[in-house]
């Protein structure tokens, strides 16, 4: 017998072989077998008398037995002819940026100027001004915060924002959130923004759109984009936009579900008081507290103390603290510290040349109904297949509050790297002195080995789940730290949200089996970016 | 002995690719669009219907994939299979749809309930077979990847296709398929 004959191909590669979807290097291999074995090609036969069973019962049994659609199908060349219309509605208008566009603004506000005010500003389109408001988001909104609320609490995050919950210990609430703006294909990451709700309204087969004018004294103060669509999870969503620079101050968007999310800005990189709309100082005050008269420039190894003092009180671990360093001041900025905490970083930073410290004070981060919610665990019942290969879903509940924890605190300091690489890239760094260098060194060697170990935990949990271990993967070639600080947050937050998906997710279309080989592959990707980071740091030497 | 090359149990996706490559060619986003559901949007209901979801609930995911897919064709972007795209996207919102009535208990298609009863007054005249009624109790019996392989794979979808709606490499597709007909013919012809 040849050897053909001994090692019969898996069914799944017979079938495969007949469906023609083999591998053509296997193609051959099988054909010949398949020549010489009866046992195969009876095999195959059967299982084209199967499939044929299924393919009757599947277009005619069941089919005919399938409930009529409710109501008779649309006349698809009408709402094709429509979108097709809506779409020449938006498009008659030529972009703000372009020269017709200009001669039209210019005459408008001519006309504007002598007689009739208000005639540029009602014509002026969403498509447009959502252009023009793209162009003119600033690049640098590190220190921008939105307060989001829904009905049954609010939160305060950056407007920019690429992780989950880690910074305010609100899981839940703002896993909830991400999940809806997923679903709705809004940007949670950057939700109060020109760019986020062009992105959205242009993603919908149709939608109507207007422009209203909001007017403070008689005068102009900002525009209200209104979107509503038959399509998707929103039904409806307000933009308002600061008239005097097309700034985006406040959102509110209404989803199919009847919830609404309402987002406003409570600080902004260049606030200019006189400019600001009411809501930007309506919910909250500012204090300033100056530590040190700022009457010299103040340099990288200033800002490096001040890193340093917030780094012993493990204030850059997620709290929503910004720092900036400007040619005489480092501008700190926390958001509402408990009483506590904002005497101890009074203290940390008192004596840091240039430090000017202040305090923002929106609105109390609550629900806005009943109790504070405790920081929450996992609730929820985890994957079925997952509790089984744990044992129960008591263990499993446990495992996963251990996974989770172990990747939120790898997240965090995954981020507080990419920090310190963004505040000291290599032309800051080579201005330290070797002191200041070790200080450096040493905040980042905290930082690796809390990931270390959240990788240990994270590789020993699959090994757990799947009796596999990730590859190790061989680091990217070295470079400075600085440059391997965002594939680092990129990894950390792959293997988070492959974890979220593995352990919690319910319906997220994938098998376990699928999402395991992912996580496995993803941590062998997070491993070889820690390791290049640890192997970076250690070169500073 | 048979010719290996001869053996061929479902029917290959080379011609239609074929037809649709040529189709891609000369017919405009709009015609293919519209040839398409006219086509295919009986499917894709019956695929929602099998996710559980509620009839008035598929029709309207129906008719917005296709729209969608308009959208998308206008904007300039290259779909290959249009039917298979189709598929992919009414999988997605179909889940999403559900998880917004999350009253339902499972995502998973559930073709055996879906068949007729004998005690069902108005599907009466559907009188299964002795045999239907085995195929109706192995379906039940597959696992619900299986259930939905099989489903798309005799809606004549390629393997790479299902591997990316369900999410799983194309090689897991060909396991569960295999696996899923060797139940299915023992359970009937046992």
């Amino acid at each position: 017998m040849s050897r053909q004959l001994i090692n019969h191909p898996e069914p799944g590669e017979l079938l495969a072989y007949a469906d023609g979807e083999l591998r053509e290097n296997r193609v051959r291999g099988v054909a010949r077998h398949l020549c010489d074995c009866e046992q195969c090609r009876g095999w195959l036969e059967e299982i084209e008398r199967g499939v044929a069973e299924y393919r009757r019962s599947l277009h005619k049994t069941l089919r005919e037995s399938l409930p009529a659609p409710p109501k008779p199908w649309f006349d698809i060349e009408e709402r094709l002819t429509e979108l097709d219309a809506e779409r020449v509605q938006q498009s008659r208008r030529p972009p703000l940026g372009s020269p017709l566009s200009w001669a039209v603004a210019a005459a408008g506000l001519v006309i504007g100027l002598f007689s009739i005010p208000s005639l540029f500003e009602h014509k002026v389109s969403a498509a447009e001004l959502l252009h023009k408001a793209s162009e003119r988001q600033p690049a640098s909104v590190r220190r921008r915060l939105i307060r989001v609320q829904t009905r049954s609490g609010a939160l305060v995050r950056p407007a920019l924002w690429s992780r989950r919950g880690a910074a305010f210990r609100e899981r839940d609430q703002a896993a909830a959130l991400q999940g809806m703006f997923a679903a709705a294909n809004y940007s949670w990451e950057d939700p109060l923004s020109a760019q986020s709700y062009a992105a959205w309204s242009n993603s919908l087969p149709s939608r109507r759109d207007e422009v209203n004018d909001i007017r403070s004294s008689g005068r102009l103060s900002a525009y209200e984009i209104r979107t509503t669509t038959d399509h998707g999870e929103l039904t409806e969503a307000r933009l308002t936009l600061r008239a005097s620079d097309l700034h985006p101050v406040r959102e509110k968007l209404h989803f199919r579900n009847q919830e609404w999310v309402e987002i406003a800005e409570l600080q902004e990189d260049a606030p200019e008081p006189e400019r600001a709309a009411p809501v930007l100082t309506a919910k909250g005050g500012i204090e300033r507290r100056e530590q040190a008269p700022a009457n010299s420039n103040v340099s990288p190894a200033d800002e490096l103390r001040v890193w340093a003092a917030l780094h012993r009180l493990e204030a850059d671990l997620g709290e929503p603290i910004t720092v900036e360093r400007e040619p005489s001041r480092i501008l700190v900025s926390a958001l509402a510290p408990p009483p506590g905490r904002r005497a101890a970083l009074e203290e940390a930073l008192s004596g840091i040349r240039g430090v000017e410290l202040r305090f923002d004070n929106p609105q109390p981060v609550r629900p806005a109904t009943g109790e504070a919610q405790p920081r929450s665990k996992f609730s929820a019942e985890a994957r079925p297949e997952v509790a089984e290969r744990l044992g129960d879903q008591g263990r499993a509940t446990e495992f996963i509050n251990q996974m989770l924890e172990s990747s939120d605190s790898a997240l965090v300091r995954a981020h507080a790297i990419r920090r310190l690489a963004e505040h000291f890239p290599p032309e800051s760094e080579q201005a330290l002195n070797a002191g200041d260098r070790s200080v450096l060194r040493s905040m980042l060697r905290d930082h690796i080995e809390v990931l270390r170990e959240a990788r240990l935990k994270v590789s020993a949990a699959l090994r757990e789940l799947a009796q596999r271990a990730p590859p190790d993967l061989s680091p990217p070639s070295p470079a400075a730290w600085q440059a391997g600080a965002i594939e680092l947050v990129q990894s950390s937050e792959a293997v988070d949200r492959l974890l979220n998906q593995l352990l919690a997710a319910q319906g997220s279309g994938q098998t376990t089996e699928s999402l395991l080989e992912q996580l496995k592959t993803a941590i062998g990707r997070w491993g070889a970016s820690i390791e290049a980071t640890q192997t970076a740091v250690i070169e500073m030497e | 002995m048979i010719r290996a090359s001869t053996v061929k149990i479902l029917p290959l996706d080379s011609e239609a690719e074929h037809l649709e490559a040529e189709e891609r060619d000369t017919l405009s986003p709009r015609e293919r669009v519209t040839a398409l559901f006219e086509e295919a949007r009986a499917d894709v209901y019956a695929y929602l219907l099998t996710l559980r979801l509620g009839e008035a609930e598929a029709q309207e995911v129906t008719q917005e994939v296709f729209l969608r897919l308009y959208t998308v064709m206008r904007r300039g972007d290259n779909i290959v299979n249009g039917r298979a795209w189709v598929f992919r996207v009414a999988h997605n919102l179909g889940l999403q749809s559900l998880k917004r009535t999350s009253a339902r208990a499972a995502l998973t298609p559930e073709l055996e309930q879906q068949l007729p009863s004998q005690d069902e007054g108005p599907e009466k005249k559907l009188i299964e077979t002795e045999k239907q009624a085995r195929l109706k109790d192995a379906l039940g019996r597959l696992s619900p990847q299986q259930r939905m392989c099989l489903h798309l794979r005799a809606e004549g979808l390629k393997y790479s296709d299902i591997a990316s709606i369900l999410g799983v490499r194309s090689s897991t597709v060909g396991e569960f398929l295999s696996r899923a007909l060797v139940k299915l013919r023992r359970s009937v012809h046992e």
